[in-house]
């Protein structure tokens, strides 16, 4: 499965070394003595990177000072002018075999020699020797060497799997770990013999399955390719996969692609994570059988292949919750692919490369760090001070298992088109209501990924003195439950992404917004927004008209514009307006109510219109003429209302949003505050306002606000006879009847 | 030459930047700052517990010009990122020894 790149560029060399041996040994008189040149490392492996270094050993047995220095100057001289990037080494058999004894990177790369001039017999002597200083103690020695110097490694480098650049050769999952794999087995498996792979002893010790071996070598392959291409591309030696070389190492891989990004990154997870897996479990297998339990650490590596049960949201909640200490049970989950079983689409965020250049990790393995993030910060790790105030916040979450199900999915939507934020939210309710996931539970993780962005927008590009702003996203959010939530999850989603994204500059632009907002929802004081209606001086004009019902109206910019009515104030207006001007096609944006002395009211709406760019003056006198009609009793508005619906396509787009109804007596002296919180359908106020003059309720003003395909709706009411409703029954009634009105 | 140092409300900042460009101001440096002015630090206070935030965080935006474009680019500046509220900021002007562009090495007013 070698690259046939590689091949030639070793053999290249093999010929420039032979060339300036044979011009060395023929200026000099070295006789019968025991010496050899031999390739060691990479090169040894026949493994040339177009930028790899060049290592070349010299080993010699009773050889001259004077000898070995013509020698060595002689061969090394003329590869050095041609450029070579070339290492090299003098040793005496003795000096090599000892210095094997200390430095365990000489000793593994003269594993790897490959002889290329000078005597064959004392080559193989020279083997002989490295190999039995590698197989001391039955390779119970360098077993264990082998094992720290790969830990200390992947400590230095981190896991391929995880980074967004990942390193390739040096990283836990790269070229060095199988290089790791076939040096224990075959000092163990005194494999020495069958050294075309190494791997052969190790299958047969049982130490990989036959499976895994293959799994090895394919991913040595691919690792190996996208090496060498980046190297060409880079021009220079370069292990790490940067970002600016990706589109182009892509291309190389899968020419004429258009998502070649995204299936080197698909083919860049697997590899690392089967290198990953399967080096973890050789030194754990091999550690177990050989080793002393003393000098292995058994954590993860064995615990992992317990037998699976399949997956389920609770079970996957219990790992959520153990944070940095689940991480490396949710990568096996992500690898063996329990997680794409249960989160169907998780395969598409799986090593995909973040556009975004200050995330460091791929999305899956980001989503996996803003869960740890957010357990970090229930339990309070991390000194800032921003910490201690989000782990105060994160103890008066009512669901924190909502929270953590959120940061998980937070970027499901990545990879795809359109917003992720948005086409996130759509993916995550049809995958948690599949998981049996209860409805409301459904409806608030999918909000927190919608505005998983918003907060650290608002914060940073609005003016967080202006009201208007506080008070949109207070009708937003809706409580502070959700905005602790929404809080949390971006500081924890900053803090996964990079060491760059989440500064004190930052974090107190959010948290000033974060507590601007939840002063407003704590006050509860209706939510308002820019779409609000004045009264104005040319309303009031209206109530000197001679007819019984008045109809102005007031075109704005776009296709809205303010409709002002007069009639004879009776129960039930409210809502035969908001009827008659559904049926013409008008939706209703906000609202407020006057009544008069003589018994007449005036309420103005601001409405927009649904299908036309304009409102008409036709359209103005279908409504006056269908109030009349409906007001003297000549229409039937609940009829008509329900044929309307039937026209308009449901609302099929987004999330289905539970209904929510909130009461609140303490905010207003004079009236009670009914909040409708809906999924936005034609006639909605209609259905609503009908339900609440069905329970005798005055409506004094209404405020109705539209968040995508949400609706918040807002009434000030009071009973007939102008007082508040207190009774718990009735505010019961009031929830049951709007929600049996919305019901379908 | 003049150094124009301006530190504004974060949100001003796309608003400033497009009238500079209006004006032909061709290079500007903006960093993330902190800090106080008369818009003193303050305590947030959540359920009890206090929480001092000393600086607040502001956007510094700097720029070279010759003494002649100094006038502009302040009013410029100022009026973009004029909120009315406490806060809005300061302009500083600072003289100026000379400009460099690296890649050419054209010097103070060819290289602004």
């Amino acid at each position: 499965m070698r690259e046939i790149k590689t091949l030639s560029r070793a053999e290249e060399v093999d010929i420039l070394v032979a060339e300036a041996l044979k011009k060395a040994t023929a200026s000099l008189d070295l006789g019968e003595t025991k010496w050899v040149v031999l390739a060691v490392g990479g090169y040894g492996r026949q493994e040339l990177a177009p930028f790899s270094d060049i290592d070349l050993a010299v080993i010699h047995a009773g050889l001259q000072q004077e000898d070995v220095k013509n020698l060595v100057q002689k061969l090394f001289y003329p590869l050095w002018d041609a450029k070579l990037s070339l290492g090299h080494t003098v040793k005496s058999l003795k000096e090599s075999v000892a210095f094997g004894r200390e430095d365990f990177h000489w000793l593994t790369s003269s594993l790897d020699a490959r002889f290329l001039g000078g005597d064959p017999k004392f080559f193989d002597a020279f083997t002989k020797c490295m190999v039995d200083v590698a197989g001391r103690k039955n390779g119970r020695l360098f077993l264990k060497d082998l094992i720290t110097s790969s830990r200390e490694r992947w400590q230095g480098f981190g896991y391929a799997g995880r980074q967004r650049e990942p390193e390739l050769k040096e990283a836990h999952g790269g070229l060095r770990d199988i290089h790791a794999v076939r040096w224990g087995a075959r000092v163990i498996g005194r494999g020495f013999e069958t050294s075309v792979t190494g791997l052969e002893g190790a299958v047969e010790l049982g130490l990989i399955s036959p499976e895994d071996a293959i799994k090895l070598v394919k991913a040595e392959a691919f690792l190996w390719r996208l090496r060498c291409f980046l190297h060409e591309s880079a021009g220079r030696r370069l292990d790490r996969l940067t970002f600016r070389f990706q589109e182009a190492v892509a291309e190389k891989f899968f020419p004429e692609k258009e998502d070649a990004l995204i299936l080197l990154g698909r083919l860049l997870y697997k590899s690392t994570r089967d290198v990953t897996r399967i080096t973890s479990s050789f030194f754990g297998h091999a550690g177990a059988r050989f080793l002393k339990k003393s000098a292995v650490s058994r954590r993860g590596e064995n615990r992992l292949e317990a037998p699976r049960e399949q997956l389920t949201f609770d079970s996957l909640l219990g790992i959520l919750r153990q944070g940095r200490w689940g991480l490396p049970k949710l990568e096996h989950l992500g690898y063996e692919g329990d997680l794409e079983f249960l989160i169907p689409g998780w395969r598409n965020i799986t090593g995909l490369a973040s556009a975004d250049a200050n995330h460091l990790h791929p999305v899956d393995t980001h989503s996996f760090y803003t869960v740890v993030e957010m357990v970090d910060i229930a339990e309070e790790k991390g000194a800032s001070a921003d910490i201690s105030m989000a782990s105060e916040i994160y103890k008066e979450i009512v669901h924190p298992d909502w929270l953590l199900l959120a940061a998980l999915l937070h970027d499901i939507g990545k990879g795809q088109t359109g917003p992720h934020n948005s086409t996130g939210a759509n993916l995550a309710a049809g995958i948690l209501n599949s998981g049996g996931i209860e409805q409301h539970a459904g409806e608030t993780i999918s909000f927190l990924i919608k505005h998983h962005l918003t907060l650290s927008h608002i914060a940073t590009r609005r003016d967080l003195n202006d009201d208007r702003i506080i008070d949109g996203l207070a009708s937003l959010v809706g409580d502070g439950d959700r905005l602790r939530m929404l809080f949390l999850l971006t500081i924890a989603d900053a803090r996964a992404t990079g060491p760059n994204v989440w500064n004190t500059w930052k974090s107190s632009l959010v948290q000033e917004l974060f507590l601007k907002t939840l002063a407003r929802l704590d006050g509860k004081i209706s939510p308002d927004n820019s779409l609000q209606v004045n009264f104005q001086e040319k309303h009031f004009d209206l109530l000197g008209g001679d007819e019984e019902v008045e109809i102005m109206f007031w075109a704005e910019k776009g296709d809205m514009g303010e409709i002002a009515i007069v009639a004879p104030d009776r129960p039930g207006l409210f809502n035969r307006i908001a009827g008659v001007l559904s049926l013409n096609h008008l939706n209703v944006l906000a609202s407020k109510i006057y009544t008069t002395d003589d018994e007449r009211a005036l309420e103005v709406f601001k409405v927009a219109a649904v299908f036309e760019p304009l409102i008409s003056r036709k359209t103005i006198d279908h409504i006056r003429k269908d109030l009349n009609n409906s007001l003297s009793g000549h229409m039937a508005l609940s009829y008509r209302m329900d044929k309307l619906s039937h026209r308009y396509k449901k609302n099929s787009e987004g999330t289905p949003l539970l209904t929510r109804v909130v009461i609140e007596n303490g905010a207003s002296d004079d009236y009670t505050i009914v909040e409708i919180h809906a999924m936005d359908e034609i006639g909605l106020l209609y259905k609503i306002t009908n339900a609440l003059f069905e329970l005798n309720l005055d409506i004094h003003m209404a405020k109705i606000s539209t968040f995508g395909n949400e609706a918040i709706d807002v009434f000030y009411v009071s009973d007939l006879k102008g007082r508040k409703i207190t009774s718990e029954e009735d505010l019961g009634e009031i929830e049951k009847n709007i929600l049996f009105a919305l019901s379908d | 030459m003049k150094k124009i140092e301006a530190i504004i409300k974060p949100f001003k900042l796309e608003d400033v930047k497009n009238a500079l460009n209006q004006i032909d101001i061709k290079g500007l440096t903006v960093s993330e700052v902190r800090g106080f002015g008369r818009q003193k630090g303050h305590k947030e206070i959540y359920r009890g517990a206090e929480y001092e935030v000393d600086f607040i965080s502001k956007v510094k935006v700097e720029i070279m010009v010759l003494d002649e474009a100094v006038d502009e680019v302040i009013s410029t500046i100022q009026e973009a990122a004029f909120t009315g509220e406490i806060g809005d900021g300061k302009i500083f002007i600072l003289p100026a020894e000379g400009a460099i562009r690296i890649r050419t090495g054209e010097r103070d007013k060819d290289a602004l």
